[in-house]
């Protein structure tokens, strides 16, 4: 057919306002789902004061990030890293990053899957859903980065709508619950900020998007953007969960989050929870989504193979590498893991990286 | 070309066309005045008989004695259209459609003159996009007539065409308009060379040419629409978009076109914009409740029973007390008999059809409770989503939420609302990987577009509509100058 006309070269870019949605959306995904028992458990209610500090860490971390990719004009960390260290090295490199990044795909999968197990087909086995969510992930991923963008872009919308239930639970609230305020010093309080971050990694995807954005001088504004409103929408769920729950008892809810959610109701509608679990897929959907991609680009970048071929050749590994992770225990393993993995990954790096731009590559710009 | 040529002889010349045509209703008429000998060639169903009689062979009668010349004869021949020719095969081309062929005696070259009276219809009124308000006419078979009723919508010399003729052997003549400094180029050029490059046997309808030129062939969802009203033409052509008539084909071929746009009616322009908006919203309510509805009432029955409230799960298992059926197979039954019935009165003859379908529902509706094969509830449900289903302006869109209907209940009868959710992901990423012409399918929404967002899932006032919608790239566009929205009037 008489294709021959459409600019395909178009279709490579994203316009740089849809870096906010990209940013936001592969930051909330599973994590949302349960993550203030953790920050609970460290420092209690000042859950709330160490989920403004990973916010405000997000922002210098990305600041970071954005100092590397401007140093190079149009390239991704895979690129960057080759520039850097040479052809080897970056090899090694950048094979870390591929899986860290098919780990946290396999997280954020795996939670997912655990979720609709405990909540809705305890009986369904988890390789079926695997391969249905991974099909799926397939046919977004091969539609490039302006699909992957608007995934992005209505898992954010679906993200807010479900932000304004909180009223329901936000009625029961009381603010005594909130005492004893203040009761931590800097120290635990960096180290509950930590425990989230499994929960708020996800804005590295900028390293890899960077040379898809158009209009790149504007790209600052836009991530930091999508990074407030992640720190907003986790303050404002810690708050209303702070304030819904008795501490004890938030100690042992996996799911606070959907906890909260059963109580919404409709004159038509009970159980809310079902409604909610069944959207989150479009949530977490682009959280798998990005992170595929990522890893596919990866591995084109390392190994030479076609984008399709080794989009493939992850999912096939990532189909078998799930059905290790049946338990509750190997699930909350390897949450940790990439959760403090990632820590260093996506906070520590970067600065590490910059600093040995800075020091031993002074004014490389390459195009 | 040099083997065509046409023979001095018009013996010789009647052969040929003889056996050329092989159609025993070619008819020759000879004619001598003076010195000459004349021959005229036609095809008599397809030639106005009174302008011949009564116009062009008296001409032809009253000619001089002394030898004439097919050149001089073109001046003077009181024919619109004339055309020189010394090739017999187009000469049966022409005279296929319509013309009358014209030979000297001892000139090896002869004339085509338009005196065609091809058989059509009369203008009739739409009948397949129903509009109450605004105007009723449709287009009709004949591309001739059709251009007509364009043109009259827009006497303007901006209005540009492209003729193309498609088809190795129906030779159909293919018609792409659009206005000229309002139409991004690249969209004309794209859809030009699209059907230029088209190599089929044959091309019958619109409805052919638009699966050949449109971007995904294996896309469920129509990527153009079709339209068979001219004012909603005009409407788009005054958008930038670009318009592909078929010679034969009642329906104009209009892009690009957005998702949305299937959910368009033109008669939204001609009412208040409060209403537009309520009836736009409405359809996509209805949208939603086609594709879900039954579905959402599957997953709920089969497995999430605990999110009905009491009050109503209560008459929910009353109604279904009787149904030996799980909730998939009802609801799978119940939609079969809908389409079965929907298209039995497609089918039917118009009188018995519209009968047959209200009599039939009713009964088979009435009987299904009363023999306990499906609950009276269900039965609203799948009535509800059908209806919804047609009230979509685009035949083609709202048949093809009708199909997609059956794999969300299938998926909610295996999975509930996780299948549901399946579903609804990969239509939302099916239909962002779709493209119009090169342009974003579901372009108010993603990307974001807040000047075609006013006239999307909304219409806000013409003041604030100044600019034409970005989905066209038009490169001009201003609709309205820029302070109007500022400076309307006031009373």
């Amino acid at each position: 057919m008489g294709m021959s006309t459409i600019s395909r070269h178009s279709h490579m870019f994203i316009s740089v306002s849809l870096a906010m949605f990209i940013v936001h959306g592969n930051q909330v995904g599973i994590g949302i789902a349960g993550v203030q028992r953790f920050i609970y458990d460290r420092v209690q209610q000042d859950a709330w004061i160490a989920v403004i500090i990973a916010g405000l860490m997000t922002h210098v971390a990305a600041w970071v990030m954005l100092k590397i990719l401007r140093k190079y004009k149009n390239l991704d960390l895979y690129d960057i890293h080759q520039m850097v260290f040479g052809k080897w090295p970056a090899k090694v490199l950048n094979l870390i990053f591929i899986i860290y990044i098919m780990g946290s795909a396999l997280t954020i999968l795996r939670g997912y899957i655990e979720i609709i197990q405990s909540w809705m087909f305890p009986e369904v086995p988890s390789w079926l859903l695997n391969a249905s969510l991974l099909c799926l992930a397939i046919y977004g991923v091969t539609g490039g980065i302006r699909v992957l963008a608007g995934i992005s872009f209505f898992s954010v919308g679906l993200t807010i709508c479900q932000l304004l239930l909180m009223i329901y639970p936000a009625q029961y609230a009381d603010f005594n619950l909130l005492q004893p305020v203040f009761h931590h010093d800097l120290v635990e309080l960096l180290d509950g900020a930590r425990k989230m971050s499994f929960s708020i990694i996800g804005f590295e995807i900028i390293l890899f998007i960077y040379p898809f954005v158009k209009e790149k001088q504007l790209l600052s504004r836009y991530v930091h953007g999508g990074l407030l409103m992640t720190t907003l929408l986790y303050v404002v769920v810690m708050l209303v969960t702070l304030l819904y729950f008795q501490g004890e008892q938030l100690k042992h809810l996996i799911w606070a989050t959907l906890m909260m959610m059963k109580i919404v109701e409709f004159p038509f509608l009970e159980r809310f929870e079902f409604v909610s679990i069944s959207l989150w897929m479009l949530i977490m959907l682009d959280n798998l989504l990005l992170n595929l991609w990522v890893a596919m680009r990866g591995v084109h970048h390392i190994g030479g193979f076609k984008e399709r071929k080794a989009l493939i050749g992850i999912v096939i590994v990532m189909f078998f590498a799930s059905n290790f992770l049946e338990t509750r225990q190997s699930i909350n393993w390897i949450t940790d893991v990439f959760g403090a993995v990632g820590f260093y990954i996506i906070f520590v790096y970067p600065l590490v990286l910059y600093i040995v731009i800075l020091l031993f590559r002074k004014g490389t710009v390459q195009t | 070309m040099t083997t065509n040529l046409i023979p001095d002889s018009i013996k010789e010349t009647q052969e040929t066309l003889w056996q050329q045509l092989r159609n025993p209703r070619l008819s020759f008429r000879s004619l001598s005045c003076g010195n000459n000998s004349l021959l005229l060639a036609y095809l008599p169903y397809l030639i106005d008989m009174v302008t011949l009689q009564q116009v062009l062979l008296p001409f032809l009668e009253r000619l001089p004695d002394e030898k004439i010349t097919p050149d001089a004869l073109v001046g003077s021949l009181p024919v619109a259209r004339v055309r020189k020719t010394t090739d017999y095969r187009q000469v049966t081309d022409y005279l296929v459609r319509g013309w009358i062929y014209l030979q000297i005696e001892g000139v090896d070259s002869g004339l085509l003159l338009f005196v065609a009276n091809i058989p059509s219809r009369s203008l009739g009124e739409a009948q397949v996009e129903v509009q109450i308000f605004g105007p009723q006419v449709s287009f009709t078979e004949a591309l001739e007539t059709n251009l007509g009723i364009l043109q009259s919508y827009l006497p303007t010399d901006m209005l540009s065409n492209v003729s193309i003729t498609i088809g190795r052997r129906s030779r159909t003549n293919v018609e792409v308009c659009y206005m000229e400094e309002l139409a991004d180029p690249e969209n004309v050029q794209t859809v030009v060379q699209r059907v230029r490059e088209l190599d089929v046997d044959g091309l019958i309808d619109s409805g052919k040419l638009v699966q050949l030129i449109d971007d995904n062939t294996f896309s469920i969802f129509p990527q153009l629409i079709m339209t068979e009203r001219p004012d909603y033409v005009s409407e788009a052509l005054l958008e930038g978009k670009v318009i592909v008539f078929v010679e034969g084909s009642p329906f104009a071929i209009m892009g690009p076109s957005t998702f949305v746009d299937f959910f368009k009616s033109n008669e939204d322009l001609y009412i208040r914009w409060q209403m537009a908006s309520f009836i736009r919203l409405l359809r996509f309510l209805a949208l939603f409740v086609s594709l879900f509805f039954t579905a959402i009432y599957v997953a709920a029955l089969t497995f999430h029973y605990e999110m009905i409230p009491s009050a109503l799960l209560v008459s929910l298992v009353k109604s279904r007390s009787k149904v030996p059926f799980p909730p998939l197979f009802e609801a799978l039954l119940l939609e079969m008999i809908i389409e079965f019935l929907r298209e039995a009165g497609a089918r039917l003859p118009f009188k018995v059809g519209q009968t047959m379908g209200i009599v039939g529902g009713i009964v088979i509706g009435q009987a299904a409770v009363a023999a306990g094969f499906t609950s009276n509830i269900l039965i609203m449900i799948v009535a509800l989503s059908a209806l919804a289903s047609f009230t979509f302006p685009s035949y083609m869109m709202s048949t093809a939420v009708r199909i997609l209907r059956f794999p969300i209940i299938l998926l909610a009868g295996i999975w509930g609302g996780f299948g549901i959710m399946l579903g609804a992901s990969f239509l939302l990423i099916h239909i962002l990987r779709q493209s119009s012409l090169g342009r974003p399918f579901f372009l108010p929404f993603f990307p974001f577009r807040l000047r075609d967002f006013k006239n999307s899932l909304i219409r806000v006032p013409f003041y604030n509509l100044g600019k034409r919608p970005a989905l066209t790239r038009s490169p001009d566009n201003a609709r309205l100058p820029d302070e109007a929205g500022k400076k309307r009037p006031i009373q």
